[in-house]
């Protein structure tokens, strides 16, 4: 008897254990996206474009399946919704449509313009949508955006936009901002949120035939994304930052721009900066700019208006100084520090106006003027983003020069018209 | 129907179990130091033969020194010398069964009619007797196991010494009255090991373990001359615990040498070896060790009731008793431990353990024995610390592997992508892509074919098994494949899976986690993480309820105890001052805490 109960009550375990099945899926049952991109659509409401790899790498994984990477599928349909977009692909594409693994979120920018706010907290409820994606906000097309981006010197895409992601911080041109992120800053009433700004680059700005060498020259990041001069790789291109107020996109920022928010919002990591030397403008010094600690933000009220005193703290390496002037020495370093900090103090000033111009707190200014409220209501009935126009904002900059490279000293050259430099 | 729910009920509830588990529990005398005053007090034979007789232990009081509670008098048995306690058990052994007609006649030719009888002879040829004349007057014979003895050691020493007349000059004189036997033990057989035995059915027993009985005409006596003589496998090196460092001898077959072996590491008076015998049929001697002043006499008392009470007609080998002994049978988990290595049993005695050696079999067996051990190799002591705790964690990383990859990539394939880095994905599905099986079946395939290799290579003689292992694996993988019939990402899986359990030192639980791992390979297979969690509770909860000898399995961590610092991390082996806690051994100081003495000027570094 006991031996009969026990077996049935394993049997009848099985059948409740075995209820576990039914969500297991082998890997070769998903298809599985890896950018997924939106904009206003032609036919239907919305235009939604799936990018993902082929699978048609077949047996062995050795020599030939290499080659087979860099087959990449796009895919754009239009729909009513991104779900219901999800199921009308399923009907050509015959794996199910998984998203988990996407990594970019692309949105068009005249889609962003008129608020994508309905988008983002949308469809953050689905399982398999991550926070970690990257939002992007790309000029034109989406869809042609991503059919531009494709893998150029890599043969595996994802791991293209993956480090192309960590090169934002290598150069400061672009943040690495999270769909989580956005969708913190937009329910939050500290700050705005910002995007990615990407465009496909037509090479149109880029004019065939040796140049004159035009000066004075341009900073490296006062370009937006797709304008850069140039010709050969992927024709995506990652360059500044899209501003929003709550979900409405309502202004872009160029890379240099974008390098002084991220150093106010003490997520800037390094950047190469070239300055005019001081005592030649015609010759560029380049320097390796790291943050050297958070900023100091402080933000007091008078009267009713709000005074924000933000100071950040950059230090450096000398790359490359053309001239041969000897700016390592005692005398000439400050002279060139001080020509830094002016440069940056400048553009900051210039991005904090043109932030308050369209009245973003992309900054998170907000986050320190809450101080000075005793509860979350008054906070609020404040309303600290509407007032963010109205703010004088004082900025400084310190900056200290660490090391010189693997020169200690620079020295002159000579030629048939003698010692040349000073 | 109400038997029905009576019966479920009795299912679910849990009632203790009614028979008396073996408990080791803290002793009032544990942990006092006396290492040379062995209690031998105690070694008397378990309850159950409790019909045989108690030893006659004169009771005396004696004051011993109190550590904290006071001046407490103790009354303390006294203990027996080793030789007295031989001498009683001896007696004991030979009293049953002692019938009138089991004893040697005085009769010459109705001896030879009994041994003729019992042994079947003619039928029976390997039983040889041998009928010859003690120094031409006497008649007398031998009777011998043929190739069981040493034929030329038979007959030099036994036979050419009692024939030759000039060696009975002395007996033949006028007025000796000295009994022949005694004379021919005394003066006669230049053989190291003589005994005069009455008892006819202890005589049988010595003939077959290879003795030679000399009877006597007119004696009622019969003298057993050692002359074993088989033949036997000598020492070699250990096939299932190779190491790279330390001993390279391996116990043999023979149950002498393998004591023998244990007893050149451990030179102590204290290292007693005690025999009982098992088997009712076949009659084989195993050898219970322990040194004696560090061992808990409970388990020794223990070892030897449960060694007692097997009552099976053939054990053979260590292996057979330890199922025989062991606690807990229906665990996955081996409760003993088997050793093919003498340094490895001695360094367990000196710890306080007991070991069990037995005829038959290479291997010795170790109680109790907790987790820990079964990580353990000779040559984590042999090799520095820090050398010896980097294999450790390898082996433990073995042992995880050898028993969650699978799982885990199931899990990870069936339920948990999102884990998975994109490019490792992409790269699994893409050469999953012309596999018509799933995950579940293609593990279950490749597993199968992986242990069918791995029995298949023991079983194939010489040397192509060696090549055959990775020849075929490597041939059958590529095949497997090219075929489609299995993806590469899983050869890499099994092969790892393999390399993991290779590196158990201990066979027996390598083979409990192959076991194992196909239990959960299913659970992932069914339920994922989540699955693999469960199982692994469950596996937990049933193994911390195994007991070895009334040491829980994972002692000195669950439940807590004292123990050196040689667990998976070795520390320095001077830091190893006690023994474990948990077997509460008589002497738990293993060495001083300054047992590098040359560190401390004071003394020159000589021992205090």
């Amino acid at each position: 008897m006991k031996r009969v109960i026990c077996l049935l009550l394993l049997l009848s375990y099985m059948c409740i254990l075995f209820t576990g099945c039914f969500d297991a899926q082998e890997v070769t049952e998903w298809a599985y996206v890896y950018s997924i991109g939106m904009e206003k659509g032609v036919t239907d409401k919305l235009r939604m474009t799936v990018q993902m790899p082929s699978m048609k790498g077949g047996k062995g994984g050795g020599s030939e399946g290499g080659q087979e990477q860099g087959n990449i599928e796009t895919i754009t349909i239009d729909c009513p919704s991104f779900y219901a977009g999800v199921n009308m692909i399923n009907s050509f594409v015959s794996r199910q449509i998984n998203y988990m693994h996407a990594k970019y979120l692309v949105f068009s920018e005249s889609l962003a313009r008129e608020g994508i706010d309905s988008y983002i907290t949308a469809f953050i409820r689905g399982r398999q949508i991550r926070r970690q994606m990257n939002v992007i906000i790309t000029k034109g097309s989406a869809s042609d955006f991503l059919k531009a981006h494709s893998v150029a010197i890599s043969s595996s895409l994802s791991k293209k936009q993956q480090n192309l992601m960590d090169q934002g911080s290598n150069t400061g041109f672009f943040s690495d901002v999270t769909y989580g992120d956005m969708l913190d800053e937009a329910k939050a009433p500290y700050g705005q949120p910002i995007a990615i700004l990407a465009a496909i680059n037509d090479e149109g700005k880029f004019k065939p035939g040796e140049g004159t060498g035009q000066l004075p020259f341009k900073t490296s990041g006062d370009y937006y994304a797709g304008d850069l001069a140039r010709r050969g790789g992927s024709k995506a291109e990652f360059l500044g930052t899209a501003i929003f107020d709550g979900g409405k996109m309502v202004g872009e920022l160029n890379g240099d721009e974008t390098r002084i928010l991220l150093m106010l919002r003490n997520q800037f990591h390094r950047a190469f900066y070239a300055v005019r030397d001081p005592k030649m403008p015609n010759k560029t010094i380049t320097m390796d700019v790291r943050g050297q600690k958070n900023p100091n933000i402080k933000v007091r009220f008078e009267g009713d208006k709000p005074v924000i005193d933000a100071k950040v703290f950059l230090e450096g390496d000398v790359l490359a100084i053309q001239s041969t002037i000897d700016y390592e020495s005692k005398e000439l370093k400050p002279i060139l520090e001080n020509e830094f900090r002016k440069l940056i103090k400048e553009q900051m000033d210039k991005t904090i106006k043109k932030c308050q111009l369209v009245n973003s707190d992309v900054f998170r200014f907000g986050s320190f003027a809450a101080m000075h409220f005793p509860t979350i209501p008054e906070w609020e009935e404040y309303n600290w983003l509407k007032r963010f126009k109205d703010a004088q904002v004082n900025t400084e900059v310190d900056f200290r020069i660490r090391r010189t490279g693997t020169m200690l000293k620079s020295s002159e050259l000579f030629s048939t018209e003698g010692k040349k430099g000073e | 129907m109400a038997n029905i729910f009576q019966t479920m009920k009795n299912v679910f509830t849990y009632k203790p179990e009614k028979g008396q588990a073996f408990e080791l529990l803290e002793g009032s005398t544990e942990g006092v130091e006396r290492e040379n005053t062995p209690e031998a007090a105690n070694l008397k034979p378990g309850s159950d033969t409790s019909d045989k007789t108690e030893g006659t232990s004169a009771e005396q009081t004696k004051d011993i020194p109190a550590e904290k509670n006071g001046k407490k008098v103790r009354e303390k048995k006294t203990p027996l010398t080793v030789e007295e306690w031989n001498k009683q058990k001896n007696d004991e052994e030979a009293s049953p069964d002692q019938t009138e007609e089991g004893l040697v006649s005085s009769d010459l030719s109705a001896n030879l009619q009994k041994i003729k009888k019992e042994f079947g002879i003619p039928y029976n040829t390997d039983v040889m007797t041998r009928k010859f004349k003690i120094a031409r007057k006497v008649n007398a014979f031998i009777t011998y196991v043929d190739g069981m003895v040493d034929s030329t050691f038979v007959s030099d020493f036994v036979l050419r010494q009692l024939m030759e007349p000039r060696n009975f000059e002395e007996f033949f004189k006028e007025g000796n009255t000295e009994n022949i036997s005694d004379y021919i033990n005394e003066n006669v057989i230049s053989v190291h090991e003589v005994g005069k035995m009455k008892d006819l059915n202890t005589i049988y027993f010595q003939i077959l373990c290879g003795d030679t009985a000399l009877f006597i005409d007119g004696a009622e006596m019969c003298l057993i001359i050692s002359t074993r003589g088989y033949e036997k496998r000598s020492v070699e090196k250990p096939v299932t615990e190779n190491v790279v460092m330390g001993s390279q001898e391996g116990f043999t077959e023979n149950l002498r040498t393998n004591l023998t072996l244990v007893r050149k590491i451990i030179k102590n008076k204290n290292l007693i070896t005690e025999m009982i015998k098992v088997g009712k049929t076949n009659q084989a001697y195993i050898g219970i060790m322990y040194m004696n002043g560090i061992v808990n006499q409970e388990v020794i008392k223990e070892v030897k009731r449960r060694l007692n009470s097997i009552d099976a007609a053939f054990v053979a080998g260590d292996g057979m008793v330890g199922q025989f002994i062991e606690d807990s049978p229906f665990m996955i988990f081996p409760q003993t431990l088997t050793t093919e290595r003498p340094d490895r049993v001695a360094s367990f005695l000196m710890e306080g353990k007991v070991a069990i050696i037995s005829e038959g079999a290479p291997f010795a067996e170790v109680v109790p024995i907790t987790f820990y051990h079964l990580l353990q190799t000779s040559e984590d002591s042999m090799v520095r610390w820090q050398y010896g705790s980097f294999l450790r964690i390898i082996r433990v990383f073995g042992i995880m592997v050898s028993a969650f990859l699978p799982a885990m990539y199931v899990a990870l394939t069936l339920f948990h992508q999102e884990m998975i880095p994109t490019e490792l994905l992409a790269s699994i599905a893409r050469s999953k892509e012309e596999v018509p099986f799933p995950t579940i079946v293609e593990i279950i395939l490749l597993e199968i074919s992986f242990e069918l290799i791995r029995e298949g290579g023991i079983r194939i003689p010489g040397v192509i098994g060696q090549t055959l292992g990775i020849i075929g694996a490597l041939i059958l993988g590529q095949a497997a494949v090219a075929a489609g019939l299995v993806s590469p990402i899983l050869i890499i899986i099994v092969a790892v899976t393999g390399l993991g359990s290779f590196a158990i030192p201990n066979y027996p639980f390598g083979l409990s986690l192959r076991v194992v791992r196909f239990f959960f390979t299913f659970m992932a297979a069914i339920l994922g993480f989540y699955g693999i969690s469960l199982g692994l509770f469950l596996m937990a909860c049933v193994a911390c309820n195994i007991k070895s000898f009334g040491v829980p399995f994972f002692a000195p961590v669950a439940p807590k105890t004292k123990s050196a610092p040689d667990l998976v991390m070795r520390q320095p082996i001077w830091k190893q001052e006690e023994r474990p806690d948990f077997l509460n051994p008589a002497n738990r100081r293993k060495q001083s805490s300054n047992s590098r003495g040359w560190e401390h000027k004071k003394n020159g570094g000589k021992k205090q």
